[in-house]
């Protein structure tokens, strides 16, 4: 059985184990393991879907990485996390290197000890009997998934990602001067019909870096493409490694004398490149240009200090805030600066 | 409790290394403003907080977390005096 049953966030990671959960036998052991029956299209259908796959399985690391290349799975698992450590902590690394949150992890393991190992220090991942994987594509929290290009793409873009941490953490400099070095490029375009699908997703993936909170459906986000007193702004963002995607979204409504942002929302695997200062600018310079100011609805969570922190540095001032956290910010357009030049922006 | 002094080579060393604008032609004095000297992005924003944070022992509110409060070395100082008096 699964634990409490609340309201749960759509999954995005599956954690499996590997002995007598992915095979049959044990690795040490020098059993001849067998992959269990169907198992390899469970894995490559949850990444079709856009699910990411890891591993907390207690091995040798060496000879577990060889086992699964042998097998043509060792791909499909990002950060796999193999060694003698409880699963428990195996579980919190994969979260701090994807950077999404822990009530959206599925855990799969035979051993019950292992689960309540898990379940102990991480009540919110979700922990799953390895007898139970042929179901897993019918789980609610993975069946109401839907395909789009993004989910797709979503490990290879993880893949590229690990690269760049890599290539970041190795870079001596500023920041800045590592940034300078991505050749990146933003492309800011008013949404067309087939970015809704992917609008819809980001505003339900989409947590620490939501202005508002507010998710909205494919068709109020159609409503909103059409309207002439709004803007839906999509966002992409490209770098030498490849193309971030779709990774950016902003509603507008233009008001007499004053645009009102009503969502701004980035992923958060563009958290560290500071786009969303990017996107602010030129929703800044476009306020300004019509002659109008510009405010912003803004609710603060225990989560998104970030984009408080961006929006309060980008001079946009608390108006009013009631006892929810729902801050009217304005910005009088004072200081609106050029885009950073370790960045291409690009208006469609 | 003992408060940690505010330090102003430490604040200017962590903005030097941070903005590339202060490298060579720009010099971050105590009343440059770095918001119109460069371009502070919420990376660099978020990590000058957390460099305040952590160095003075203090938690900056929501409402303190303000350009104006960060905009200089000078604007800084007064920011944390004013926040280890309370």
């Amino acid at each position: 059985m699964t634990s409490a049953s609340k309201i749960r966030k759509q999954a995005k990671c599956v954690v499996w184990d590997l002995d007598h959960t992915l095979w049959t036998g044990v690795l040490v052991e020098g059993d001849d393991l067998v992959l269990k029956p169907k198992i390899a299209d469970v894995i490559k259908a949850l990444d079709a879907k856009g699910v990411l796959q890891s591993i907390a399985s207690k091995n040798n690391y060496e000879d577990a990485i060889a086992k699964l290349k042998a097998l043509g799975l060792d791909e499909y698992f990002l950060y796999p996390q193999i060694s003698w450590n409880p699963k428990s902590s195996a579980i919190a690394t994969i979260r701090e290197k994807l950077n999404i949150g822990i009530d959206t992890f599925l855990f799969i393991d035979d051993q019950p000890f292992e689960r309540d190992e898990v379940q102990e220090l991480h009540p919110d991942v979700e922990c799953i009997d390895a007898t139970e994987y042929l179901d897993l594509l019918d789980h609610p929290r993975i069946a109401s998934i839907k395909l789009t290009d993004d989910a797709a793409m979503r490990r290879i873009r993880y893949l590229e990602d690990m690269q760049r941490q890599t290539d970041e953490s190795d870079f001596e400099g500023t920041p800045e001067s590592f940034l300078a070095k991505l050749d990146m490029e933003f492309t800011i375009s008013a949404a067309q019909p087939e970015d809704l699908l992917r609008a819809e997703e980001l505003t339900e993936r989409t947590n620490q870096l939501n202005s508002t909170g507010i998710t909205y459906d494919k068709a109020e986000l159609a409503h909103f493409m059409q309207s002439q007193t709004h803007e839906l702004l999509v966002c992409e963002l490209k770098d030498k490694y490849g193309s971030y995607g779709k990774i950016g979204l902003a509603l507008i409504e233009i008001g007499e004398s004053h645009d009102m942002i009503k969502l701004l929302l980035m992923s958060c695997r563009t958290a560290a490149r500071g786009v969303g200062s990017v996107l602010l600018s030129y929703l800044m310079k476009q306020a300004q240009s019509r002659g109008h100011t510009l405010q912003a609805q803004f609710k603060r969570t225990s989560r998104n200090r970030q984009m408080l922190v961006t929006y309060q540095f980008a001079n946009f001032k608390e108006v009013t805030r009631d006892e929810e956290g729902n801050i009217l910010f304005e910005n009088d357009l004072s200081l609106v600066n050029d885009y950073p030049e370790y960045i291409k922006v690009i208006i469609q | 409790m003992s408060q940690t002094a505010f330090n102003r080579e430490s604040v200017r060393e962590f903005i030097e290394s941070n903005m590339d604008v202060f490298d060579e032609d720009v010099e971050l004095n105590d009343d440059t403003n770095i918001f119109t000297s460069g371009y502070v992005n919420s990376i660099f924003a978020m990590r000058l907080l957390n460099f305040i944070e952590t160095q003075y022992d203090l938690e900056v509110p929501d409402e303190d977390i303000v350009m104006s409060n960060f905009s200089s070395i000078d604007a800084m100082h007064a920011l944390v005096s004013k926040l280890q008096e309370a």
